[in-house]
């Protein structure tokens, strides 16, 4: 029944999976960049980013069309009304991508000390973060979107991590040094936002799947309180 | 682009033209013998068209103003229907109303449909003969009476069953809506499905007055005919039909002519009363 | 280091992994695999219904294991269903599923058809209608109809809308014509026929004659109005006039409305019911049951996956 509009949703779904796929390369790379100091990465994220932002585009008309045609109600109109948030959640994982990379170009001038190996560590949760958001929004899985919702501590406990590290380097620090430190910990920042995005898709999946609203229930304290003032 | 035919469209088109044109051809026949019957009837009935036909009663021949006219005729077949229909129509009405909206729940409907199909089938001499016995004999001679109790044996059936079909026609919504406002079913059926249907119930009036009209038989039985323009039903009562009738089979000839001139005044009568149903019942369905 | 090497095929292996799960899922957005929280089983044992229905202080009109036959075969299976006074509730459900036969038990039209058999009851304020002393003809004035296909009376608009009121015995010309007046008016038709009141009802345009049966309906000033697909023979525009009276109308009446448009449904109810083989299913706020249904087969039924 219904194919026409079956097909819309299966399409909105189909592009947003493309979007998060090509998100979690950019993260993939902008890190890679970061630690390898390879430029060419910074270029691929760039191009990606045009895609992403293309994407959005027309997944958002995609939504609005189905919303004027087919008047969806139930689960289809939470997956539809939902997925406009999520779109806008994994176009905001693109934009830090991008941030990690200008980031980058300040930390990698000049000194050629080595990466904490924290930020590989980061790097790796919130890429499973976006893949697993993801792919709960596909199988319609509430379990595996709980987990990346608890996951998400342990993103904010890095970010608290490096942020301490690096803090000691500033201490009398010369100029060179003061802005990689500083730039490094935008990074850590920039990681643990692309975190927080994870989180919504999944909170959004959870709505989406149950009709239940979770956003309030896990709304970590820690990141209302000053721990950093990032 | 030219748009040729293949060979079975060609055949199936030729079909088509021949099947139209046997149509017309079998149309024309019968607006043929219609024509001819009429042509006739207007040929040798026309002549003895006047005023006196309609004024005067019968004249014995060999008397001055012989043969005269068919006044009584008409007279009588005019009480006559009347008379008929006064018991005729309401009884043929309510039975109607009956079958149409209580028969679901009563046993008794399959009988009077059965019994009122039967009647509307048998012999009109066969009522004629009923008449005879019920309203002739007793009364000791031929009498107006007998005469509208046979026609009105003859409009009952009829009239029950328009009523009935006409009834049946009025959607059930309306009743309904009746229903559904609290009113009971006999308010429903006289406020609402009676009116509603009005003009065709006239319509089944009107079709049963015209039968009537036109038959002989049963009043040969019952109210004889009689020459005198008379109004007391105790007595021998005429009818234009029984008047064409004794006319047709009588040795003159002037009276003989004069039937003829009665049959296409009843012929004329009724159409008129066959335009009327039509102009009737197309304002009733217009006007609602 | 550890990244650089896994980087590739892991971006890889993602997509390509989730986009196989879109193809071989079935519809993905309407078939709940994974929660738990959708009940699949085909057999119905009871209606799910919502809390709020339960919360609700008055119930005007109650159906009590409500079970109706046509001679052999069972139309209604045991319903049980509370209708709150004052509020709109829709009976959605596919075709042949006993809405209009439930509808219809409520003013007990359904005796018009024969070998129609009963068991469980309805109860209207508390009274059981089906009971054996009962007067019908006073049941039916307390409720008004209002039926698939405007059926005005092959009267005048003021003796339709009047009908009602005769039949109660109502004779005095003033009363008739001030509740006449007041019936139309709150059927929102009055400036179109306030000049031509004995002019024909069934010169009227669709939209205008189904109002007219409205203003028939609440002319005798009835609880309950029940309406049957009211507006299924109407175009748009008179559809949406229909609609705004519906709103209008409600919490001075109560209003049970049959229909088959979901949109209707949602636009106008404030609980809705979903009716199926003759058993209601699910039953709660509209709001609830259009944005989160309970039951998997509503959830199937509303976004148009069946029926």
């Amino acid at each position: 029944m219904r194919e026409s509009f079956q097909e819309q949703l299966r399409t909105i779904l189909e592009k947003i999976t493309l979007m998060g796929g090509l998100a979690e390369g950019m993260i993939q790379d902008a890190i890679r960049g970061l630690l390898t100091r390879d430029p060419s990465a910074a270029d691929r994220v760039m191009a990606d980013e045009r895609r992403v932002n293309q994407l959005h585009l027309e997944i958002d008309e995609m939504i609005v069309r189905t919303m004027a045609l087919q008047a969806p109600v139930a689960g289809d109109l939470r997956f539809v009304v939902m997925s406009s948030r999520v779109t806008s959640d994994v176009e905001r994982i693109g934009d830090q991508a991008v941030n990690v990379v200008q980031n980058t170009r300040f930390v990698l001038e000049g000194d050629h000390g080595p990466i904490l190996h924290d930020f590989s560590e980061m790097g790796e949760i919130v890429v499973a973060m976006v893949a697993d958001a993801l792919m709960a929004l596909v199988t319609r899985d509430c379990d595996l979107a709980e987990q990346v919702l608890v996951t998400e501590k342990q993103v904010d406990a890095l970010r608290d991590g490096i942020f301490r590290k690096l803090l000691l380097n500033l201490d009398g620090a010369d100029h060179q040094t003061a802005s990689r430190s500083i730039s490094l910990i935008l990074i850590s920042r920039n990681l643990e936002r692309i975190g927080d995005h994870a989180s919504n898709i999944a909170e959004e999946v959870i709505y989406i799947v149950r009709g239940q609203d979770v956003r309030q229930r896990y709304d970590q304290p820690s990141r209302a309180d000053g721990v950093s003032p990032l | 682009m030219e748009m040729e035919l293949t060979p079975h469209q060609k055949y199936t088109k030729i079909k088509s033209g021949v099947m139209f044109t046997l149509c017309c051809a079998f149309t024309a026949v019968i607006l043929a013998v219609l024509g001819l019957v009429i042509g006739y009837l207007f040929w040798i009935g026309a002549s003895g068209l006047s005023l006196s036909f309609f004024t005067e009663g019968p004249i014995p021949i060999g008397t001055p103003g012989a043969p005269g006219g068919m006044k009584n005729g008409i007279v009588g077949t005019i009480v006559l229907i009347a008379l008929a229909s006064t018991a005729g129509i309401p009884i043929g009405m309510l039975a109607g109303v009956f079958l149409s909206e209580y028969s679901t729940r009563s046993r008794l409907a399959g009988p009077v449909r059965f019994v009122s199909d039967v009647l509307a089938g048998v012999p009109s001499i066969v009522v004629g003969i009923l008449g005879y016995e019920l309203l002739v004999v007793p009364l000791g001679n031929y009498n107006g009476w007998a005469g509208a109790v046979a026609l009105a044996f003859i409009m009952i059936p009829i009239v029950a069953r328009t009523t009935e079909e006409m009834l049946r026609l009025v959607p059930n919504s309306y009743r309904e809506a009746s229903i559904a406002l609290g009113a009971t079913k006999a308010r429903t059926i006289l406020r609402v499905v009676v009116p509603s249907a009005t003009g065709s119930l006239v319509t089944g009036v009107m079709l049963a007055i015209a039968r009537v009209a036109g038959e002989t038989a049963p009043l040969l039985f019952t109210a004889l005919g009689s020459r005198l323009l008379t109004l007391d039903p105790n007595q021998p009562f005429p009818s234009l039909t029984v008047q064409i009738f004794q006319y047709a089979t009588g040795p003159y000839k002037e009276q003989k002519d004069m039937a003829w001139t009665g049959i296409l005044v009843l012929i004329f009568l009724i159409f008129i009363l066959n335009l009327a149903i039509r102009y009737v019942s197309r304002s009733k369905q217009t006007g609602g | 280091m550890t990244m650089q090497n896994e980087a590739p095929t892991k971006k890889v292996t993602v997509n390509q992994s989730v986009r196989r799960e879109i193809h071989t899922s079935a519809p993905q957005t309407g078939a709940a695999p994974a929660t738990t929280d959708r009940s699949d089983a085909p057999t119905f044992e009871k209606t799910e219904t919502h809390v709020e229905v339960d919360r609700e202080t008055d119930h005007i009109l109650t159906v009590e294991d409500f079970s109706l036959f046509y001679t052999k075969i069972k139309a209604l299976h045991g319903v049980n269903m509370r209708i709150p006074k004052g509020k709109v509730t829709a009976l959605v459900g596919p075709s042949g599923c006993g809405k209009s036969t439930l509808l219809r038990s409520m003013n007990r039209l359904n005796d018009l058809i024969d070998g129609v058999r009963v068991e469980g009851t309805i109860k209207f304020m508390g009274q059981d209608i089906f009971a054996p002393g009962l007067d019908v003809i006073a049941l039916r004035k307390r409720m008004g109809m209002v039926f698939q296909k405007p059926n005005p009376f092959p009267m005048s608009i003021f003796d339709n809308v009047v009908y009602g009121l005769r039949i109660g015995g109502e004779k005095r010309k003033n009363v008739l014509q001030e509740i006449c007046e007041r019936s139309i008016k709150g059927a929102a038709l009055w400036e179109q026929v306030k000049d031509r009141l004995h002019s024909s009802g069934l010169g009227l345009s669709g939209g205008q004659q189904q109002r007219l049966c409205i203003a028939r309906a609440i002319a005798a000033d009835p609880e309950v109005l029940l309406m049957d697909e009211p507006c299924s023979a109407l175009d748009p525009i008179a559809t949406s006039k229909v609609e705004d009276l519906i709103h209008t109308l409600k919490g001075k009446y109560t209003i049970v409305i049959v229909t088959h448009n979901m949109q209707q449904a949602a636009r106008v109810s404030d609980y809705t019911g979903f009716m199926y083989l003759g058993r209601l299913i699910e039953y709660g706020p509209t709001a609830s049951i259009f944005e989160n249904p309970h039951l998997k087969q509503t959830e199937d039924f509303i976004t148009g996956r069946f029926g």
